[in-house]
């Protein structure tokens, strides 16, 4: 452009920066210095710029904070354990999540944002998932089928693994319709029963967002496939039917069938020989109650309510659904453990779930924070009381009331 | 104080070393980009602990994304790129009540009168801040995207197509934004009582004899 003699810098303020930075090209330059001669307003106002940038340029950078550098990669040079069992906790990690301007919370970092991490916990999911996901389809199917087939209270399956379908199906009621293979072999099964189970962690996200009825987080051993045996590793239940108050009719359906245990636990009756959901050892039950209670601040219920091993009851809100997703599977991983998300209590166990979920009103909230600092990607589980030990008839709706929090029964499968 | 093409070429072998999970490059590649990192954030945040919040929060995000960085970028830009997002989004979270005497909306007029009104000093306590200096409070009282343009380029030394990159703005705005910047910093630096040449009356600035303000020449 061309500089007339009254245009003064702000109609070239562009070519007055890079004139400034000695940046123009010859005629340019030759332009604007022959403007600046002529209007000692504008050579002021240059040198006020110049004057400016100087300043700028000579002030000297701030040291970061000392512990800028731990703040902001402690994590990923100390990961945590990722893809083996460990007794405790790393102490490193301990150090690193306790932040104290929190009160009961405990920075909680998923053992997968950790890029060393990642790879072990990709990996460890990826042996689980190829093991066991193809059986839980198959089984899920076929007992969705027979479910479907021997009641009208039909039951459906979310499970992605199963292929069936969308997560609407865990809520809405449609007859499953699934693969009639095996069905016949379930001819036993009673009817009541409407699962998921998926370890598929948007699947996981997708039923926690969409459920109307409690959903169950079970961890469990790995489930071994090998010698052939299926492994069902499914915990039948029905989700939908035991939805207190009104499922209480269906509670006491047991199911007799081989295949259909989902629990080994103590408190149910374990049936059928090729059965291979492994249990956990006590000691592994507590490490991981041990790490649940690090990271969300839970202790377990009484152990008149446990569904097998250390059960954990609370709400959820909807919107924490991935952060939950990302705690369970990274514990899970951490200690070479499946974790599935379950749409109901083992048939044995419908009992105690019916009683427990008598006492929703006394379920913390389990919430995520992440609107505080340090980071993205500490999730501050904390938990809170809705209502005091005695008092919890004076609360008139409980958080799942309105959709916002979705019942979660956390459990052990000692 | 472009990068050269050496400084990219670490960046990107530490990049592929950090992403395989190698915890000394992901060490190395904070260390080479923490401290114009952090500056970016101080400056345009205006405290010490703001700052280092926000450039935790950065480091954070960007290492954890670091499979979505492309390469078709330099690292920088998409450093920086995050911790001006975080930054903005930490004044979006913590913006205080109106202060009088915040900057308009838009830097703006011939010779930037009116750029700079009163001064941001009424909100922040200097004695807490502990960075109290009049080009702190000047460059606070700058208006967002010139505050960070200005920051970017003359203070971190960042070439104007990077820092475009950086804000998401054409280049040609950057250079009009640190234009308008600068002559609002210089009207508020001979507030303060700089002797910035160019000022017709430099005696009427009085900002020495300013209550609350720290003297200076």
């Amino acid at each position: 452009m061309m500089i007339r003699g009254d245009q003064h810098v702000d109609d070239w303020a562009e070519i007055a920066v890079d004139y400034l930075d000695g940046q123009l090209d010859h005629d340019t330059r030759i332009m604007v210095e022959t403007h600046l001669a002529e209007c000692p307003e504008c050579a002021a106002r240059l040198r006020r710029q110049q004057y400016v940038v100087s300043v700028l340029q000579e002030t000297a950078l701030d040291d970061p904070p000392e512990d800028l550098e731990y703040r902001a990669i402690g994590e990923l040079v100390f990961p945590s354990p990722g893809g083996r069992p460990v007794a405790q906790p790393a102490e490193a990690k301990r150090l690193y999540r306790t932040p104290r301007w929190y009160r009961t919370v405990r920075a909680w970092i998923p053992a997968t944002v950790a890029v060393c991490a990642l790879l072990a916990a990709v990996v460890g999911y990826g042996i689980a998932k190829s093991n066991s996901d193809a059986n839980l389809a198959t089984d899920s199917a076929r007992t969705g089928g027979t479910a479907a087939a021997a009641t009208t209270a039909a039951p459906s399956a979310l499970s992605e693994a199963a292929g069936t379908g969308s997560p609407q199906d865990m809520t809405t009621a449609a007859p499953a319709t699934t693969t009639t293979a095996g069905a016949s072999t379930l001819a036993g099964a009673q009817p009541n029963v409407t699962f998921v189970v998926t370890q598929d962690p948007k699947a996981m996200i997708r039923a926690l967002n969409d459920a109307e009825t409690p959903v169950y987080v079970a961890f469990h051993a790995p489930i071994d496939t090998t010698g052939g045996e299926p492994a069902t590793g499914t915990t039948a239940a029905g989700s939908e039917t035991t939805a207190p108050p009104s499922g209480t009719d269906t509670t006491t359906a047991a199911k007799t069938d081989s295949t259909a245990d989902g629990g080994t636990g103590t408190t149910g009756p374990v049936d059928g020989g090729d059965i291979t959901k492994a249990t956990l050892s006590s000691d592994q039950a507590t490490a991981l109650a041990d790490a649940i209670k690090q990271f969300t601040g839970l202790d377990p219920l009484d152990r008149t309510l446990w569904i097998s091993g250390p059960t954990y009851a609370v709400f959820l809100p909807r919107k924490d659904a991935d952060d939950l997703v990302d705690l369970v599977r990274s514990i899970s991983s951490t200690y070479g453990l499946s974790v599935t998300l379950e749409g109901g209590p083992p048939a044995q166990a419908q009992d105690v779930s019916a009683r427990l979920l008598d006492q929703k009103k006394m379920f913390p909230v389990l919430e995520a924070n992440r609107a505080l600092q340090p980071s993205t990607w500490n999730y501050d589980f904390t938990t809170s009381t809705l209502a005091p030990p005695g008092q919890s008839e004076s609360l008139g709706s409980t958080p799942d009331a309105d959709g916002s929090h979705v019942v979660l029964i956390i459990w052990i499968s000692e | 104080m472009s990068l050269s093409p050496q400084v990219r070429d670490a960046d990107t072998h530490l990049i592929e070393r950090a992403r395989s999970g190698d915890t000394e490059a992901v060490t190395e590649l904070y260390r080479r980009h923490e401290r114009r990192a952090y500056n970016l954030a101080l400056r345009t945040l205006g405290n010490p602990w703001d700052a280092a919040d926000v450039a935790q929060e950065a480091f954070i995000k960007a290492f954890r994304n670091l499979d979505s960085f492309k390469g078709d970028a330099r690292f920088s830009t998409w450093l920086h790129r995050i911790v001006v997002n975080a930054a903005y989004d930490h004044l979006r979270r913590h913006r205080p009540e109106p202060m009088d005497g915040e900057i308009l909306e838009e830097v703006s007029g011939p010779g930037g009168t009116g750029a700079v009104v009163g001064s941001g000093r009424e909100g922040i306590d200097p004695a807490i801040d502990g960075l109290s200096d009049p080009l702190r409070d000047a460059l606070m009282s700058l208006s967002e995207g010139f505050r960070f343009a200005v920051v970017l380029c003359d203070l971190l030394g960042f070439p104007y197509d990077e820092a475009a990159e950086i804000l998401g703005v054409q280049e040609g705005t950057i250079k009009s934004r640190i234009f308008r910047a600068r002559e609002a910093l210089a009207e508020a630096l001979v507030k303060a009582g700089y002797e910035v040449p160019g000022v017709r009356n430099p005696g009427t600035a009085g900002g020495v004899t300013r209550p609350g303000t720290p003297g200076e020449r």
